[in-house]
């Protein structure tokens, strides 16, 4: 059981160390040229808050 | 606040230069996902492209529920998702390569080591290969995988678990050359 979580462990980190590859050369340029295209962006415009006014209680004591 | 939630913040409220900020951050990791999760296909960038502009139009609706980096990995599943239903293939992977097993020497080379990788993780289904990516190459949590997948958190630990155990005869040659790390 220890044996199988060591090599569990020894293939996660084989994963986790992978070497990462490069962008190609370029790409950030392309990207930012394609959400130039784009329309800004536009934030939600959220419903405001109405405060509705409660009914007083006739019940007085 | 954290440097993404001021960023998302300032991008919402439709400040370009934050949102390229965030492309600057993450443009790297989302392309090594999609590289994976298409097996190296030619269009990775193009697909990339898509989930940044998709991110770019909606992030004035983002709400915060989960963070940027989350729903930015949901994105970039979709867009591998709908490319693939397009597509209707399984990655296009080089069979006759992920046989070929390199030479000792080769196995210091990142590119080597790299293809190996990437020619195992290619050999998985493709569920099981989407959470080991999301888990062990991308450093997401379970739980941040349970949101994208919209998988129960025990699901996705045990198809991780599972697809491991699938990769190791498949990083053999790796596997004997890793040495255990020294803890400090």
């Amino acid at each position: 059981m220890a044996a199988d979580d060591k090599k569990e462990d020894a293939v996660r980190r084989i994963l986790t160390d992978r070497p990462p590859e490069e962008l190609p050369s370029g790409a950030e340029a392309r990207l930012r040229k394609r959400l130039d295209q784009e329309a800004p962006t536009k934030p939600v415009a959220r419903p405001l808050r109405t405060t509705v006014k409660k009914k007083k209680s006739k019940t007085g004591r | 606040m954290d440097v993404d939630e001021t960023l998302v913040a300032e991008a919402a409220r439709g400040n370009r230069e934050a949102f390229d900020e965030l492309v600057r951050r993450y443009q790297s990791r989302m392309f090594q996902l999609v590289r994976i999760l298409t097996s190296g296909d030619a269009e990775a960038e193009d697909l990339v492209q898509d989930t940044f502009v998709r991110a770019y139009r909606a992030v004035g609706q983002f709400r915060g529920d989960s963070t940027f980096r989350t729903w930015l990995h949901r994105i970039a599943v979709n867009v591998v998702r709908s490319h693939a239903a397009r597509r209707n293939t399984r990655a296009d992977h080089d069979d006759e390569a992920i046989g070929r097993v390199p030479a000792h020497g080769d196995l210091e080379s990142a590119v080597v080591r790299r293809r190996m990788i990437d020619q195992a993780l290619a050999r998985l289904p493709p569920d099981l290969r989407l959470l080991i990516t999301l888990r062990d190459v991308q450093g997401l949590e379970y739980r941040e995988i349970a949101v994208i997948t919209g998988l129960p958190i025990g699901t996705v630990e045990s198809r991780i678990f599972r697809g491991r155990r699938r990769l190791r005869p498949m990083l053999e040659p790796l596997l004997a050359r890793s040495a255990p790390r020294r803890e400090n």
